[in-house]
């Protein structure tokens, strides 16, 4: 059997040994028992060819589409992948702080308005404000793939869309383009008149106004703290009490000006005081009243 | 998937790596630094942003965090290297580089790197369900078990200095003053950590990055003070063309790697730090090759493991900053995904490990032509420059609170792991459930 052979440089400090020195006198390191760092060559070939599998498998992915019909209750809460026409798009305004957008699906084959080919998917929050904000985004007829959870039990069935990124447009349809403006309600008002009270009269009696969309006025600013969400008012000549309005996203007031303010009413447990929470779409939330000005 | 969108992405992932290799320069700079930062921009030019597929987005930060994770070690090993007053708590790293051998251990870092990385996109796709299934055995337990690496921390603590009093009382003094200082830095990082979790000075527009002050002033603020006032030099540097180790080095060192890694990626809390020092015991690992390996295996499972398990069908974990980044614009769905995003770790990782070598070198050349204390104080002040920057003047004094904190360990030669307190203790508290409870205690709630 050969021996191997001994360098007199040490391959890892480069300084010379005596010879036939299988271990370096200055560092320690073994001359003979080595792995060459060609390995790492070798790493980035089998890096490289499990990538190219992996881009292979991405690209020849076939989702599992479920058909509508099967959506039943005892796929409750199921995490599930549909595909379909957009048959309508209703625009519903609830409430102060509540959109919803519901997409009338029907799958292949059709089967009209009250076929079981056809399921509502829902989009609240930030998803139904995502789709509100991109008018133009969908049409009737659309094909689309929606990856949603189900809802379904008697007399109910829906798919619940977490964010716009599962929609996915696979063919444009013909169909009239889906305007959310001219859907039923006005965007920036609360559903229902609110009413007018001073911040005194809402925490002389806060259960009376718990929960409830309410215009406040006439108040006055009386701190804005900074980088913080929100600011402190009174009523307009008297320090106190004051209120926290909070979520407003505009222009914030200056200390002094008198404003009247439009929000809910709602009690923070965690730090326990009644603020007024303003919705950033609502643009009217604050106005800053000048002589005379009336909201 | 469209040819078109993955040639994008491996695109956007190159960049990614290309970023990295420039921003893990300055040692002591953070991955999720440079992401929070590049969030920052990408919120700032919204309208932009919002144009772009989210995928192209994420396959940026994912070639970010993958060139990142192989390479950011080799700035800190060539630049940062610790005075001789420390040499008896000396990383193996750093006696490689005292030996002209710094490009050796690099090498066999990236080695272990290359390891995880071919675990993490050969191997995981075959393991989802296996993954899955384990994170749902450690979900309830999770709070026992960072309350037992924290016991360890403390109880692997031990007295640096040999007895060098006149008295037995002093050398008992001695060995305690390093012991209890060692318990000081982990109860008072643990109480900044229940501060930083429920009562952030941070302005509230940027506090989802209140950690980030914290951690660069427990961290990377106190080593680059020390570097900047250490009188060690290094000597030149040797490129070996292969490395002093066998395949049992090899094969340990990745198994001790990928406890520690795996450990660490699916345990909230928990950092590859003590994680690959507890997998050592557990596997019997030995030696400073097999050490430096394992870190170069646990720090890539940690850092990119964690942030596939994001992606993964059957698991969708958020862990670790980079991920959480990520789901402010992007929520993974589709298997699709997955097979395209371990493409992606696939391709950054071959770029990241094909830059290796001539990285190294490079540090290693610049060692002999610029004085790494004038690096390490370039990178100090950009860092203090950052944390202004994306935190305001709040973030600077809390950054000067952990900072203080943070050179504790340097006067009193205790180890800096108990620092990470800072995430064990409130995220301990928090999975028990009693973290707002105790926060109330000192008055942060």
């Amino acid at each position: 059997m050969a021996t191997p052979e001994i360098p007199r440089c040490c391959p890892s400090c480069g300084k010379e040994n005596p010879p036939d020195s299988t271990v370096c006198h200055f560092c320690g390191a073994s001359t003979v028992e080595r792995i060459s760092l060609k390995i790492v060559s070798l790493g980035i070939v089998l890096l490289l060819a499990i990538a190219a599998a992996h881009f292979y498998l991405a690209m020849s992915y076939a989702p599992d589409y479920a058909a509508i019909p099967s959506l039943t209750p005892d796929r409750n809460f199921e995490r599930v992948r549909v595909k379909g026409r957009v048959a309508d798009v209703q625009i519903v305004r609830e409430a102060y702080d509540h959109h919803q957008v519901r997409i009338e699906l029907e799958g292949e084959g059709g089967g009209g308005r009250y076929s079981d080919n056809r399921i509502s998917v829902r989009l609240e929050g930030e998803p139904a404000n995502d789709f509100l904000s991109n008018p133009g985004f969908l049409n009737r007829g659309d094909l689309i793939d929606v990856a949603a959870s189900l809802y379904a039990g008697d007399n109910y069935r829906h798919l619940s869309l977490s964010s716009m990124q599962f929609i996915r447009i696979l063919e444009k349809g013909s169909g009239a383009p889906i305007d959310p403006s001219a859907a039923s309600g006005s965007r920036y008002a609360p559903a229902a008149p609110a009413p007018k009270a001073t911040v005194a009269e809402l925490l002389a009696d806060p259960e009376k106004f718990r929960d409830q969309v309410v215009i406040a006025r006439p108040l006055e600013v009386v701190e804005v703290p900074e980088a913080l969400p929100f600011f402190r008012v009174s009523d307009e000549g008297k320090p106190e009490p004051q209120l926290v309005v909070i979520g407003y996203k505009g222009e914030l007031p200056a200390v002094g000006d008198q404003i009247s303010v439009r929000g809910k009413f709602i009690y923070y447990e965690k730090k326990g005081y009644w603020e007024i929470q303003v919705r950033d779409w609502d643009k009217g939330a604050v106005i800053v009243l000048t002589d005379g000005t009336s909201e | 998937m469209d040819i078109f969108i993955i040639l994008i992405c491996c695109l956007a992932a190159l960049a990614g790596v290309a970023i990295a290799s420039v921003f893990s320069l300055i040692p002591g700079l953070h991955i999720y630094n440079v992401i929070a930062f590049t969030m920052m921009i990408a919120f700032a030019a919204l309208d932009l942003f919002k144009t772009m597929d989210p995928l192209i987005t994420t396959c940026f930060i994912m070639g970010l965090v993958v060139g990142f994770s192989v390479l950011f070690t080799v700035s800190s090993q060539f630049f940062q290297p610790c005075d001789d007053s420390y040499r008896s708590m000396m990383l193996p790293h750093e006696r490689f580089l005292f030996e002209g051998r710094g490009y050796e251990a690099a090498m066999l870092s990236g080695i272990g790197s290359m390891f995880a990385l071919l675990m993490i996109s050969g191997l995981f796709p075959f393991v989802t369900g296996a993954i899955g299934t384990l994170r749902q055995l450690i979900r309830p337990h999770i709070y026992w078990i960072l309350g037992l690496v924290s016991l360890f921390i403390l109880m692997s603590e031990w007295p640096k200095d040999h007895g060098v009093g006149k008295t037995t009382g002093q050398r008992l003094a001695d060995a305690w003053v390093q012991l209890g200082m060692g318990l000081f830095v982990f109860v008072v990082s643990g109480i900044l950590g229940l501060f930083v979790f429920c009562n952030t000075i941070i302005p509230v527009d940027n506090a989802f990055q209140s950690l980030m002050p914290v951690f660069i002033g427990l961290f990377a603020i106190p080593s680059q003070l020390m570097t900047v006032i250490a009188h060690a030099r290094i000597p030149k540097q040797y490129f070996a063309g292969s490395v002093d180790a066998a395949p049992q080095d090899l094969a340990r060192g990745a198994l001790t790697g990928t406890v520690g890694g795996m450990f660490s990626s699916l345990t909230p809390g928990l950092t590859p730090g003590p994680a690959l020092l507890m997998s050592a015991h557990a596997t019997a690992s030995s030696g400073e090759k097999q050490f430096i390996i394992g870190g170069g295996t646990a720090r890539v499972l940690y850092y990119i493991g964690a942030l596939v398990l994001f992606f993964m069908p059957d698991v969708y974990m958020r862990r670790g900053g980079a991920a959480i980044n990520i789901s402010l614009f992007f929520v993974p769905e589709t298997a699709e995904q997955y097979f395209l995003i371990s493409g992606i770790i696939a391709v950054a990782g071959a770029a990241s490990l094909l830059l290796l070598g001539r990285y190294c070198k490079f540090c290693a050349n610049v060692t002999q032509k610029i004085d790494f204390r004038w690096i390490s104080l370039g990178g100090m002040i950009l860092l203090i420059a950052m944390v202004w920057y994306v935190t305001s003047w709040r973030g600077v004094v809390l950054m000067g609170v952990a900072t203080a904190l943070g050179m504790v360990p340097n006067f009193w030669h205790t180890r800096r792991i108990p620092l990470l307190a800072v995430l064990l203790v409130p995220v301990c508290l928090n999975m028990a459930g009693v973290g707002a409870k105790v926060a109330s205690w000192f008055g942060f709630r």
